[in-house]
């Protein structure tokens, strides 16, 4: 078969470009469908949460992780790291949402 | 010798006509033109169903693992052998609404289906775990679990009912459409996965903006009366604040719960009648593609979601009273309104609550009562 610009040596050839041709778009799709699995597990893990203490004497800011039973306003009974006074938690919150979508 | 001929072996020698394949090719494009004509419909039936299946099989694993979770957590809590079986039962459930074509007194019919279901649910929840020792803050925050486990199965069983439909009736439109909604199935799988993870921890969702500003605003003023019940499952404060009366409506936290605040709303009025001179709420609202999330804006309007009972009794209410009704919006998508709550919102309370101060000071004088109003679920904000 005779393709306009371009030269072949024998007929053969152009059925090789063809299994070439193929391999490569399979080998792509199979890596995009992958990648969106993968994204698609990673939206199914649960998020890193953060709690954020506020010393309720100097203001002074703290994040940690999330513990279960923490609510906004909890007092904690964690001592402040600056200067050793109560502690109270101001925000819980996810620092990156992994739902967030392009705009 | 080329590639192709040492894979397929060569052709044989029959079909080599005058030393090439010229003959052969073209037969097969025509025959393939032909392919397509006829069963081109087909095959693409064959290769939506095949991308439905991966689909199906992803919502099948988010549905597992949301009733995992939710099961592992009510195991840590329940002293119930039958847990399993009751919660089974549960998810399974469901709700009737009443008949709308005479739509006379729909709103109360609805409130009070929604309120037996509510009861019902709880009560159920109660059942599973059988335990006395866990509060009722955190059995609210179970339920809200367990209607999120729920939800994943209902879009499950959705997804796989027109899936197997495309598939017994070979519809390739049937198939189509639900490709095309696939993506936004997936994501509100994955929104209500993340939801139940969230209620699980027992923190805060972006629907719970509203009451968290409320719980800010307050967080620095005096207190003058506090009712925590004052209607069911929603909490009533009263502020003296710029020598103004303020009273605050939100769900009763920390647990998982939205309230009734149209019902505290409309209580406050029936009392105070005209003193209240403004209403101001405050919601997390949906944002359009291309909005940024924690985008504030300002309007007027019930800001309440929900089925409506609870928005009707508010804008009956305000307009009996000739009461002006402001809302307060913190723009985010369905997904981020039900997943833990992310930074971008918690963050924008303080810029909220500078609104607030400004519409109260504006709009009102010296004396007069002003309701602010919080809209949302309370998980982890009390």
């Amino acid at each position: 078969m005779n393709i306009p610009g371009v030269i072949l040596q024998n007929n053969m050839q152009w059925l090789d470009y063809l299994l070439i041709i193929s391999i490569v778009v399979a080998i792509f799709a199979f890596m995009l469908g992958n990648r969106g699995m993968r994204r698609a597990n990673q939206f199914s893990r649960p998020p890193e949460i953060h709690t954020e203490l506020v010393c309720s004497d100097c203001g002074f800011k703290e994040i940690r992780r999330f513990k279960e039973g923490d609510y906004i306003g909890l007092e904690t009974g964690e001592k402040c790291k600056k200067c050793g006074g109560p502690t109270f938690v101001n925000l819980i919150y996810t620092p990156t949402s992994p739902l967030e979508e392009k705009s | 010798m080329g590639l192709a001929s040492l894979v397929f072996g060569g052709l044989p020698p029959a079909l080599q006509i005058g030393g090439d394949y010229n003959l052969l090719i073209q037969t097969l494009y025509i025959l393939l033109f032909f392919v397509l004509i006829f069963f081109g419909q087909r095959i693409q039936l064959q290769l939506i169903l095949m991308e439905l299946g991966n689909v199906i099989g992803h919502l099948d694993r988010m549905r597992r693992m949301g009733r995992e979770e939710a099961l592992k957590k009510l195991k840590h809590y329940s002293k119930n052998s039958q847990l399993e079986e009751i919660f089974n039962r549960v998810i399974e459930s469901f709700v009737i609404f009443p008949e709308s074509m005479d739509p006379s007194g729909i709103i109360r019919k609805l409130e009070h289906i929604m309120d037996i279901r509510e009861t019902r649910f709880i009560n159920d929840v109660k059942k599973m775990i059988n335990n006395d020792e866990v509060s009722e803050s955190m059995i609210k925050t179970m339920s809200n679990m367990v209607e999120a486990s729920m939800a994943l199965n209902m879009l499950y069983k959705i997804a796989l009912h027109y899936y197997l439909l495309a598939k017994k009736t070979n519809s390739y439109f049937i198939a189509a459409q639900l490709q095309m909604q696939a993506p936004l199935i997936i994501s509100f799988a994955r929104a209500y996965l993340q939801a139940v993870y969230a209620f699980r921890d027992g923190a805060p969702v972006g629907d719970g903006i509203g009451p968290l500003v409320v719980n800010k605003f307050m967080s620095d003023k005096k207190v003058v009366k506090k009712k925590e019940d004052y209607v069911k499952d929603t909490s009533l404060y009263e502020i003296d604040y710029m020598n103004r009366r303020v009273f605050i409506v939100k769900a009763k936290g920390p647990g998982g719960n939205v309230g009734k605040p149209g019902e505290a709303i409309k209580k406050v009025i029936t009392r105070m009648k005209k003193d209240i001179k403004l209403v101001i709420m405050i919601d997390a609202a949906l944002k359009l593609e291309g909005e940024k999330t924690g985008t504030i804006a300002e309007g007027v309007g019930a800001a309440i979601g929900g089925i409506g009972v609870e928005k009707f009794k508010i804008e009956e209410i305000v307009t009996k009273y000739n009461i002006p009704l402001y809302a307060i919006i913190i723009k985010m998508s369905l997904i981020e309104a039900i997943s833990i709550m992310s930074k971008k919102i918690a963050s924008v309370y303080d810029d909220v609550i500078k609104r607030v101060d400004r519409v109260i000071k504006e709009e009102t004088n010296e004396g007069d009562a002003v309701i602010v109003a919080g809209i949302g679920n309370t998980v982890g904000i009390p």
